[in-house]
Formats: structure tokens, C-alpha cells, sequence
């Protein structure tokens, strides 16, 4: 049977050279932006092997540079809930004169949250649950 | 962040190297024009390449292509708000100078995404929780000339779990190949395990048990290569 090392301990020489073991192991795999000549130059010519398109969003060199693709981008999608402005008023109203909410208000109000939720796709629906 | 220039004056910069380009930035108070019309030169150059690079490291963390995106966009503008910070060290060979730009743009990318991991960046860190992780597919092809070693400890990166690959993808993040303690400071700790839906003891335990397993991997792998040498004479 072989003898295991001990735990690596903070300080351990083998501790350190297990981190630069795992972070070389890292950067090999791609999981970390290289951040030297060596490693840029590694990476360049790894990466000559397969194509990947460029996003839309990174096409456009002014774009980028004002800062206005940050502000556009659609791939976070949230439910629209169309503005009411007559329900608005009539909540606003039962609100400061504490009456209950009238049937065709919230009957309205359901009927735009159901089409909002409807408007999402079944994956993001769920990713709208809130996670534990 | 500085006026339009004209139009198709980018590409009179082509023949400029990375160093020149970010130089050129580095006076947007003299000339912002011409600070814009390198930037653009700059980003053309690079954009691809930077995109791709922190797809493959970065894309699980980011929610995908759209984050990396964000994550990129974020990276150039940094590069052009600080374009006075690169060091190009005294070299002159253009092809270097390429490389220790490209390294600069990495080194800014990383920082940005420790601030992601930390709560503290606009980019957000979409489906990051451990119970959400999505495995971003490793490189295939493993680096010609490295030693049996790094093969090895690669291997044992590869085999962990998604989970276990996840705490260390985010936690070596804030590796420091200087320092001789690489424990994780506990406000950062705080921080990643909030990020990652956890308490820091949790995943400083994760993490623990991951370092180990590779240590036992890589002994493992050491004891087999001495026996092998052995019998081989």
C-alpha cells in the first residue's frame, strides 16, 4: 500500500507546489486568460485549431467604446408588464381610500401577468424561480 | 470617452505595434482623437482574440457568450482608461510587444472578474451558484512538451467534480505564484461564497478536498512513474 503525504499544511513546500501544479493545470486547460508572452503564445496557437464567431454585440468598435452594448443586451429577459394607466389610477385610488381592488382591475392585472409569464420560454420561466 | 474620428482612419494605424497603439491612448488629454482612432486599431486587433480566450476560461462564470461579451467590452474600455499602466519593459521586437499586450489585456480581464466574483462589477454572474454550474468544455489537445507532471496534474484538475471544478476555477483566481500562502483572505472568501451560494467554511471545505484529491492523484502518479522506472532498469 502506498503511504498517502499528509495534509498539505499553509507554508508547506508541498502545498506550494501543489497550487503551481493545479494553476499550470489550469491554464492548460484554458481556464485561466493567459497573462504572459509564453502563455499568450500557447493559447494563440491552440486556439488556431477551431473558429468562434465573434457576437454581435463585439462587431461594432463604437458601440463598444461608448459603452452601449452593456445597455442593449437582450439575452437577460424579464416579464413586461404593459403599462395600465387607468388600472394604475383605480389602485392608486383604492390605496388611499383603502377599498378592495375592483373585479375588472384585477382581472385585468391577471390577465397581464399571465400573457407577461407566457411571453417566456419554459427555461426561463424556471430561472425565474427563485433558487434555494 | 472622447469624440468620434473620421471615418476609415483606423486602419492608418495598422502598421503601428500594441505598444505605440496604447501609447497613443495614453495621451487622450493631448489628442483625443487620435487616442480613439488607436483604441479602435487596438480593439480590432485583439478583440478576437481576447473574446476567445475568456470564452473558454471565463464562460461558465459569465452565463455564456453574452457575458464574455460584457466581460471583453468592459476589458477594452478598462485598457483605454488606463493605457498609461502598460509597461512595455524596453522591448522593441514588434511580435513581443504584440504578446505583452495581449498578456496586459488578460491580466485586466482576470481583475475584472475577481470584482464579478466579488459582487463588486456590473457584469453579472448569471447561473454561477454551485447547483447551477454548467461546464465549459476544457482544451482537448494537451500541450505539446509538457512534462508528465503537468500532464498528470491536469488529468486530476479534469477529474474532479463539477463542483469541486468550480470552487477552484474561482478560487485561483487570486492565485499568487509569489506568495508562499495561497489561503483565500477571508473578506474575499465572504464574498465568492455569497456569489457561489455558500458559507466559507463550505467552500474552503471543497476546495480542501479538491487540492487533496489532486495531491493524491499526482503521488499516486509519481509512485507509478518511479516503479515503472524501476523495472525498466
Amino acid at each position: 500500500m502506498v503511504n498517502k503525504p499528509s495534509e498539505p499544511t499553509p507554508g508547506n513546500d508541498d502545498d506550494q507546489t501543489l497550487a503551481n501544479d493545479v494553476n499550470q493545470a489550469m491554464a492548460s486547460l484554458g481556464w485561466r486568460v493567459p497573462e504572459c508572452e509564453e502563455d499568450v503564445r500557447r493559447a494563440e496557437e491552440e486556439l488556431t485549431a477551431s473558429v468562434t464567431a465573434l457576437p454581435a454585440s463585439l462587431g461594432d468598435a463604437e458601440t463598444v467604446f461608448t459603452g452601449k452594448a452593456r445597455a442593449e443586451s437582450a439575452d437577460v429577459k424579464t416579464p413586461e408588464f404593459s403599462p395600465d394607466v387607468q388600472a394604475e389610477q383605480d389602485l392608486a385610488r383604492a390605496a388611499r381610500q383603502g377599498a378592495a381592488i375592483p373585479p375588472e382591475i384585477e382581472r385585468r392585472m391577471r390577465r397581464d401577468r399571465e400573457a407577461a409569464e407566457d411571453a417566456l420560454t419554459p427555461d426561463e420561466a424556471e430561472s425565474q424561480e427563485p433558487t434555494v | 470617452m472622447g469624440s468620434t474620428p473620421a471615418q476609415g482612419t483606423a486602419h492608418e494605424l495598422d502598421d503601428h505595434d500594441d505598444s505605440d497603439l496604447l501609447a497613443c491612448m495614453a495621451m487622450a488629454d493631448d489628442d483625443p482623437a487620435l487616442a480613439r482612432t488607436a483604441w479602435e486599431a487596438y480593439f480590432r486587433r485583439n478583440v478576437e482574440y481576447l473574446y476567445r480566450v475568456c470564452l473558454r476560461a471565463y464562460g461558465g462564470i459569465l452565463g455564456g457568450e453574452a457575458g464574455v461579451a460584457d466581460l471583453v467590452a468592459e476589458v477594452f474600455r478598462a485598457a483605454y482608461e488606463d493605457a498609461d499602466k502598460f509597461d512595455p519593459a524596453g522591448i522593441t521586437d514588434p511580435d513581443r510587444l504584440r504578446l505583452r499586450a495581449r498578456a496586459w489585456l488578460g491580466w485586466i480581464a482576470r481583475r475584472l472578474v475577481q470584482d464579478t466574483l466579488r459582487g463588486r462589477s456590473r457584469l453579472p454572474t448569471r447561473n454561477v451558484e454551485l447547483g447551477h454550474w454548467q461546464q465549459t468544455p476544457a482544451v482537448e489537445r494537451p500541450r505539446a512538451g509538457a512534462s508528465a507532471r503537468e500532464q498528470a496534474a491536469r488529468q486530476a484538475v479534469a477529474s474532479l467534480s463539477e463542483r469541486e471544478q468550480l470552487v477552484i476555477r474561482t478560487t485561483l483566481q487570486w492565485y499568487r505564484p509569489e506568495k508562499q500562502y495561497q489561503r483565500l483572505p477571508n473578506d474575499i472568501a465572504a464574498d465568492l461564497a455569497k456569489t457561489l451560494g455558500t458559507t466559507p467554511e463550505n467552500l474552503r471545505q471543497i476546495r480542501r478536498r479538491a487540492m487533496r484529491k489532486i495531491a493524491d492523484l499526482l503521488h499516486d502518479h509519481a509512485a507509478e512513474a518511479r516503479k515503472q522506472g524501476k523495472s525498466n532498469g
